[in-house]
């Protein structure tokens, strides 16, 4: 799976540290989460959803290795 | 009564307690997975470490200062001070570290298997040698891989995730 929540969270104008206050994780799991190093939960995926005020399916989408 | 039987009715109910604390409600309700895992308050992981340091000291040093105390009982606090490390939660714990947490505990687990296996050849060759305590060895073991596996796990993360950022 991979991800575009870089290109959001720079649309926003929002730091790793400001995304990770703003849906209740560490900054480590949201640098996890854009280096595809760790798949979030779909509560998390509609956390986002919500903030960046998108459909989850906008922003992850699936590999042909899926 | 002496100060070991203290000691061990002290660590007995300490375990009991916590057990008490962690065991997820029993409710039909409550069937989501992640909600089973309730770990204790960050602070409570340097009253851990305090514990794990100060049985240590007194292992080494009990001959120096003359404390009539058994080495077992040393063991067993270290035991309890590292459980407490290993049950109380991150600065930041989220799905991530939880996520980290099962995978230590799987490996923490099958590492537990393969050593006893290995113990109970071990003691054969050596004839019953180390029959005696190793049960208080394996448990260790698997907090030690426990603990291991999950603070590699997550510098190994951080470290990769600096590098490319």
């Amino acid at each position: 799976m991979k991800n575009t929540i870089k290109v959001e969270r720079a649309i926003l104008d929002l730091t790793q540290e400001e995304l990770a206050k703003n849906i209740g994780v560490s900054r480590q799991t949201i640098s996890s989460i854009e280096k595809n190093r760790y798949v979030p939960s779909t509560v998390l995926a509609l956390k986002m959803s919500k903030l960046f005020n998108k459909p989850v399916n906008d922003f992850f989408s699936l590999t042909t290795e899926d | 009564m002496e100060i070991n039987e203290l000691i061990s009715l002290g660590a007995i109910t300490i375990i009991g307690i916590l057990f008490y604390a962690i065991k997820p409600k029993k409710d039909i309700r409550m069937h989501a997975i992640e909600d089973k895992i309730k770990l204790l308050p960050y602070w409570l992981k340097f009253i851990g470490i305090g514990l794990a340091i100060l049985s240590q000291i007194v292992n080494f040093s009990k001959d120096i200062w003359e404390i009539n105390i058994d080495r077992d009982y040393t063991v067993l606090v270290l035991i309890l001070g590292l459980l407490l490390v290993a049950l109380s939660s991150e600065k930041s714990e989220d799905e991530m570290s939880k996520q980290i947490r099962t995978n230590s505990i799987f490996y923490a687990f099958f590492a537990g298997i393969l050593a006893h296996f290995a113990l109970v050849f071990i003691n054969y060759w050596v004839g019953g040698a180390i029959k005696e305590h190793s049960s208080m060895h394996l448990t260790l073991w698997m907090l030690g891989i426990y603990l291991g596996t999950f603070h590699s796990s997550k510098k190994r993360l951080e470290i990769l995730n600096s590098i490319e950022d």
